[in-house]
C-alpha cells in the first residue's frame, strides 16, 4: 500500500522544495524511478509513481508555487555550498566541441588560468 | 519644426549616454585592469569553442554538428543522426530516460552506435557515476569524435593537468612502443594521459576550469561573505551591486549559481523591511521561473503594510493578469491554475476579511461582494477543475442565501446562481458527488423530477455510501406521488405509490410521518371523514396529544406535499399559527417532539413551504428554553428527542441574531460525551463558514472520530465520519500559511480606516521614524542627503517611482 503522504503531500516524497517548477518535478521522478526500478523496489516505485502522478496535478504544483515565502532567511554559503552539487548544465555545442582535433593553441588556454 | 527640434534632442542624448559609456570604460582600464577577470577570460574562451571537424573526420560524426554533411548522408542515417542530436540536447538537459529513448533504435552495427555509447556514458557521468561512464567509453573507438569526447571528460577528472607533458619523444599518442602496444585504457591514468594530445589537452582543461573548479563559486563565496554596511541589513547596496556584476559576468556560465544568488538576495530584501532596497533588489535580480519580475513576491511584501495595501493589489492584478498571463515558460494548465488560486485565494480572503468586520462597519460591504463574486468566478472560470474555489463559490452563495431577512425576489437569483455553480462543478469535475446529490434536491425541490433522474441513476450506478444518496430513489418516489397528487385523474395511482413509498423508507429515517401521508392524500381526495380518523388513529398510535405543534406541523408539511386544496389547507394553518403565538407556553417536551420532526425533514431534504414561516421561531423558543435550563439541561442530554431538536437547531447555527455561532453553553460539556451533540456542535461550526472558528471544532473531534466506526446506526456512522473529513480539511486549511495574511489585516485596516502596524508592540509609530522603511546605513543616508541636495530624485526614490 503507497503511502498516504505521496498524495497529500508529493513534492515532500519526491524530495523537492514546496516551489518546485515543473521541469524540476519531471527530473526528479525520472531519477527516483531509475534509483527504484518497479522491479527491485516495487513499493517504494508505487509510492513515488503516486507522489508524481499527483504532483504532476496543476493545482498541486500552482498551490506550492503560490505559498509566501519561507519565514527563514537563506544563508549565502548554504545556498553556495548547495550549488557546488549542481555542476553548470552542459551545452551541446561545448560538449560537442570537446573532441576537436588540432585547432587549439596552447597558450591561449594557459591564459583562463583563474 | 517641433519634430526636427525633438530629433536633435534625442540625437544629443544619445551622443551624451555614448560619452559618458566611453568615458566609464575608460576609467576602468585607467583603474589598472590590464589584467582581465577570469570570468572575461572564460566567456571569451567558452565563445571560441565550437565543434569543428578535422581533415578526414568520419562523414558520420561531423554529420552531428554540420548539417552539409548530414545532408551527404543516407537517408537511413541521416535519421539516426537527427536522433543523436535529439538526445544529446536531451542529455545535457538531464533527461537521461528520453535520451536513451530517442539512440535506442540505432543498431549495433550502425557506425552511429558509437554516439549510442556516449551517451549511455554521459548519463552515468552527469549521474556523478564517474566507474560506469568509464566501462562505457572504455569501448569507445579512440580516433573519433565520441571516443575524444570521452578521453576529454575523464581528462578534466585529472588532478595534474596543468603539468601533463605531451613530450613523447615524437611519438603520436597510443603509438607502440618497444615494450608493447601503449596503455590507451580509460580506467588507468596512465592509459588517459596515452590518449591526449594537444587538443584533447586543451578540452579537458577548459573542461575542468568550467564545470570542476568553477571560479565563480570562489568568488561568490568571497563576494556574499563581505558584511554589510550595517549589522540590521540583510543585504546592503554594496552586495546588491555586487551580485548584479558578479550576475552580468557570470549569467551565461553559471546560471543556475546566479539564478540562485539572485533569489537568495530577493528573499532577503523581502526579510528586511526597508521597501527602498526590496526595490532596487526586485529591479535588479530575476526571481524564479513563475515570478521573473518579482510582482508576486512585490504583492506578498507590501500586502498590509502601512498604506501598501492598494500597491500591493496593483501588484497582484500585474502579477495576475500581464506577469502570469504572457509567461511561456510555463505550461497553459499551470498557468490557468495559478491564476485560478490567485482569485480563488484573494476571494477567500476578502471573505474573511468580510466576516471579521460586521457589514454595518464596512461603507463599502456591497462592493466588496461584488467584487467577490467576480473574483469568485474568474477563479472557477480559469480553472474550471478547481475543487475549493468551487466549494467556496458555493459557500459564498450559500452563506448569502442564509440571510433569514431576504425577500423571494432577492432569494430567486441566489437560488439560481447556486443552482448553475453546481451545474458547472458537475460538469468540470464529473466523479464529485457533492453537486449531483445537491441538484438532485434542488430538482426535485422544484418538482422537476425528469430533469433530476439521469442524476439519481448516476448517484445509484456510483454505488456510494452516503445513507441519503442511497434514499433518493425513495425520495424521487415521495415526490412523485406529491405530484400525482396535483391532478385528480391520477388518484388511482395514489395508494400503489404510497405502499412503494412505505417499503422502500430508510430504515434510519422515522415512519412517523407515513400515515400523516395518507391524511393528508384523504384530505386532498375530498373524504375529510376518513382523513380526521386517519388523524384519530395516528394520536393514538404515535400516543401524541392532538393539535399539539408536533402534531399540526406534521400535517400541515403532508399537506402542503400532498398538494391539499387551499381551503382545506387553512384550518391546519389556524393551528400552526395559534402554536407561534403562543410559543412562549409550549411545553419543552413538546418543542423537542417537534424538533425531532424537522431534524428528519432537514436531513431528507424535504421542507414543506410553510417551514419558513414559522421554523425558526420555534427554534429560537427552544434555545431559550434550553439556555435557560444551565446546567440542569443534562438529565435530558442523553434523550433522544432532545438530541434530535440539537442537530435540527445545528442546521440553522441555533438562530444567532449576529454573525457569531451561539451554540447553547450548558451543552458544551455534553459535547465532550455525547457524539450527537458534538455532531451538532461541528456541524454548525462547519456551516458557519469562518475558518477561524474551526479550531474550536476540534473539541468532541476525537469522539466523533471514534463514534464514527462504532455508532450502530448506518445515517449517523456516516455523517459522523463526513463531518470528521470536514473538519480535518478545513483545518488542514486553515494550518496552511494564508496566501497573503497581511491581506487580511490590511482590509480590515481599510474597514477602520486605519494603517495596520507590523511592529510587534503595535504602539503608534513615531513620526520621527517615519523614514524607517529606508536603510539608514551611512551610504544610503549620504546617497540621499546628495540627492537632496541636488534636487534630483533619489535613484532609488525615482527607481521605486517608475516601479508604480
Amino acid at each position: 500500500m503507497s503511502n498516504p503522504s505521496a498524495i497529500t503531500d508529493p513534492l515532500r516524497v519526491l524530495g523537492l522544495p514546496q516551489r518546485a517548477s515543473e521541469d524540476e518535478i519531471r527530473s526528479r521522478y525520472l531519477e527516483l524511478v531509475k534509483q527504484f526500478p518497479p522491479d527491485r523496489a516495487p513499493d517504494r516505485f508505487r509510492e513515488v509513481r503516486a507522489a508524481y502522478e499527483a504532483a504532476k496535478d496543476p493545482l498541486v504544483v500552482a498551490r506550492a508555487l503560490l505559498q509566501p515565502p519561507d519565514e527563514i532567511v537563506p544563508e549565502w554559503a548554504a545556498v553556495i555550498d548547495e550549488q557546488v552539487k549542481l555542476p553548470p548544465a552542459m551545452n551541446v555545442n561545448f560538449l560537442l566541441s570537446l573532441g576537436n582535433q588540432d585547432k587549439v593553441a596552447q597558450p591561449e588556454m594557459d591564459s583562463v588560468q583563474s | 519644426m517641433a519634430k526636427s527640434r525633438d530629433k536633435n534632442q534625442k540625437a544629443q542624448q544619445q551622443q551624451a549616454r555614448k560619452q559618458r559609456r566611453n568615458e566609464k570604460r575608460r576609467k576602468r582600464q585607467d583603474r589598472g585592469a590590464t589584467r582581465v577577470p577570469v570570468s572575461v577570460r572564460i566567456k571569451q574562451r567558452l565563445a571560441k569553442q565550437a565543434p569543428e571537424a578535422w581533415d578526414g573526420e568520419n562523414a558520420v560524426d561531423s554529420a552531428v554538428f554540420d548539417t552539409t554533411a548530414l545532408n551527404g548522408l543516407a537517408p537511413e542515417l541521416q535519421t539516426q543522426v537527427v536522433a543523436v542530436r535529439d538526445a544529446l540536447v536531451l542529455v545535457c538537459a538531464a533527461q537521461a530516460a528520453e535520451a536513451a529513448a530517442r539512440v535506442a533504435e540505432i543498431p549495433r552495427s550502425s557506425p552511429l552506435s558509437e554516439w549510442r555509447l556516449l551517451i549511455r556514458g554521459l548519463t552515468s557521468w552527469l549521474d556523478n557515476d564517474l566507474p560506469a561512464a568509464k566501462e562505457v567509453w572504455n569501448r569507445l573507438d579512440t580516433t573519433r569524435r565520441p571516443g575524444r569526447i570521452a578521453t576529454a571528460i575523464i581528462a578534466a577528472q585529472l588532478t595534474n593537468l596543468d603539468v601533463i607533458s605531451l613530450d613523447r619523444g615524437g611519438a603520436s599518442p597510443a603509438v607502440t612502443n618497444d615494450a608493447g602496444p601503449a596503455d590507451v585504457s580509460l580506467l588507468t591514468e596512465a592509459g588517459v594521459k596515452n590518449r591526449l594530445d594537444a587538443s584533447l589537452l586543451q578540452s579537458a582543461k577548459l573542461l575542468r576550469r568550467v564545470r570542476i573548479d568553477r571560479a565563480a563559486i570562489r568568488i561568490a563565496r568571497t563576494g556574499s561573505s563581505q558584511p554589510d554596511e550595517d549589522s540590521d541589513l540583510l543585504i546592503g547596496p554594496a552586495k546588491m551591486k555586487w551580485l548584479r556584476e558578479f550576475s552580468l559576468d557570470f549569467e551565461d556560465t553559471e546560471p543556475q549559481l546566479v539564478q540562485a544568488l539572485q533569489q537568495t538576495a530577493l528573499s532577503r530584501a523581502y526579510h528586511q523591511n526597508f521597501t527602498d532596497l526590496f526595490a532596487v533588489a526586485v529591479g535588479y535580480f530575476k526571481g524564479p521561473v513563475h515570478d521573473r519580475r518579482s510582482e508576486l513576491l512585490s504583492f506578498f511584501y507590501y500586502s498590509g503594510s502601512s498604506s501598501g495595501e492598494s500597491v500591493a493589489n496593483r501588484y497582484f492584478l500585474n502579477y495576475v493578469d500581464m506577469d502570469l498571463k504572457n509567461n511561456e515558460r510555463l505550461s497553459g494548465p499551470l498557468r490557468q491554475a495559478m491564476a485560478s488560486e490567485c482569485y480563488h485565494r484573494r476571494a477567500a480572503l476578502m471573505m474573511q476579511a468580510a466576516e471579521e468586520v460586521p457589514s454595518y462597519l464596512r461603507h463599502d460591504a456591497r462592493d466588496d461582494e461584488k467584487e467577490i463574486e467576480r473574483l469568485l468566478k474568474k477563479a472557477t472560470g480559469a480553472y474550471p477543475a478547481n475543487r475549493d474555489a468551487i466549494r467556496t463559490h458555493v459557500d459564498w452563495v450559500k452563506s448569502q442565501l442564509d440571510n433569514e431577512r431576504l425577500t423571494a425576489a432577492e432569494r430567486e437569483p441566489l437560488e439560481k446562481k447556486l443552482s448553475t455553480v453546481m451545474k458547472s462543478w458537475a460538469d468540470s469535475i464529473p466523479d464529485d458527488v457533492e453537486p449531483r446529490l445537491w441538484l438532485v434536491n434542488h430538482l426535485l425541490d422544484n418538482n422537476e423530477l425528469d430533469e433530476a433522474q439521469p442524476f439519481i441513476e448516476w448517484l445509484e450506478v456510483a454505488r456510494q455510501d452516503d445513507p441519503r444518496i442511497r434514499a433518493l430513489p425513495w425520495k424521487w418516489q415521495v415526490l412523485d406521488m406529491m405530484r400525482l397528487c396535483r391532478r385528480k385523474t391520477e388518484f388511482p395511482k395514489i395508494p400503489g405509490k404510497m405502499l412503494v413509498v412505505e417499503s422502500t423508507w430508510p430504515t434510519w429515517l422515522s415512519k412517523d410521518w407515513l400515515p400523516y401521508l395518507r391524511a393528508a392524500f384523504l384530505l386532498r381526495a375530498g373524504d375529510a371523514t376518513a382523513c380526521e380518523q386517519q388523524r384519530i388513529l395516528i394520536c393514538e398510535q404515535q400516543n401524541i396529544v392532538r393539535d399539539s405543534p408536533r402534531d399540526a406541523c406534521m400535517m400541515l408539511a403532508a399537506a402542503q406535499g400532498m398538494n391539499v386544496a387551499a381551503a382545506d389547507l387553512k384550518p391546519l394553518r389556524v393551528v400552526v399559527d395559534a402554536a407561534v403565538n403562543g410559543v412562549a407556553k409550549i411545553p419543552t417536551d413538546d418543542l423537542l417532539a417537534l424538533g425531532e420532526f424537522f431534524w428528519d425533514l432537514h436531513r431528507i431534504q424535504i421542507v414543506y413551504p410553510a417551514y419558513r414561516m414559522h421554523g425558526s421561531k420555534f427554534g429560537r423558543e427552544l434555545i431559550k428554553r434550553i439556555n435557560a435550563e444551565g446546567s440542569k439541561v443534562t438529565r435530558r442530554v442523553s434523550q433522544p428527542a432532545f438530541q434530535h431538536a440539537i442537530l435540527w437547531a445545528s442546521e440553522h447555527r441555533f438562530w444567532p441574531n449576529n454573525d457569531d455561532l451561539k451554540f447553547p453553553k450548558c451543552l458544551e460539556r455534553c459535547a465532550a460525551t455525547e457524539p450527537l451533540i458534538a455532531a451538532a456542535r461541528i456541524s454548525a461550526i462547519l456551516q458557519f463558514r469562518n475558518l477561524r472558528a474551526i479550531n474550536d471544532a476540534r473539541a468532541g473531534l476525537e469522539l466523533l472520530r471514534t463514534a464514527a466506526t462504532t455508532e450502530r446506526d448506518s445515517f449517523y456512522r456516516f455523517w459522523f465520519a463526513s463531518l470528521v473529513e470536514r473538519t480535518d480539511r478545513a483545518v488542514e486549511k486553515l494550518s496552511e500559511k494564508r496566501f497573503g495574511f497581511r491581506g487580511m489585516m490590511g482590509a480590515m485596516a481599510k474597514a477602520f480606516g486605519f494603517g495596520t502596524d507590523d511592529d510587534e508592540d503595535g504602539g503608534f509609530e513615531d513620526d520621527e521614524d517615519d523614514n524607517d522603511s529606508e536603510c539608514n546605513c551611512q551610504d544610503c543616508v549620504a546617497e540621499r542627503a546628495a540627492a537632496e541636495k541636488r534636487a534630483v530624485p533619489n535613484p532609488i526614490d525615482e527607481f521605486t517611482r517608475r516601479l508604480f
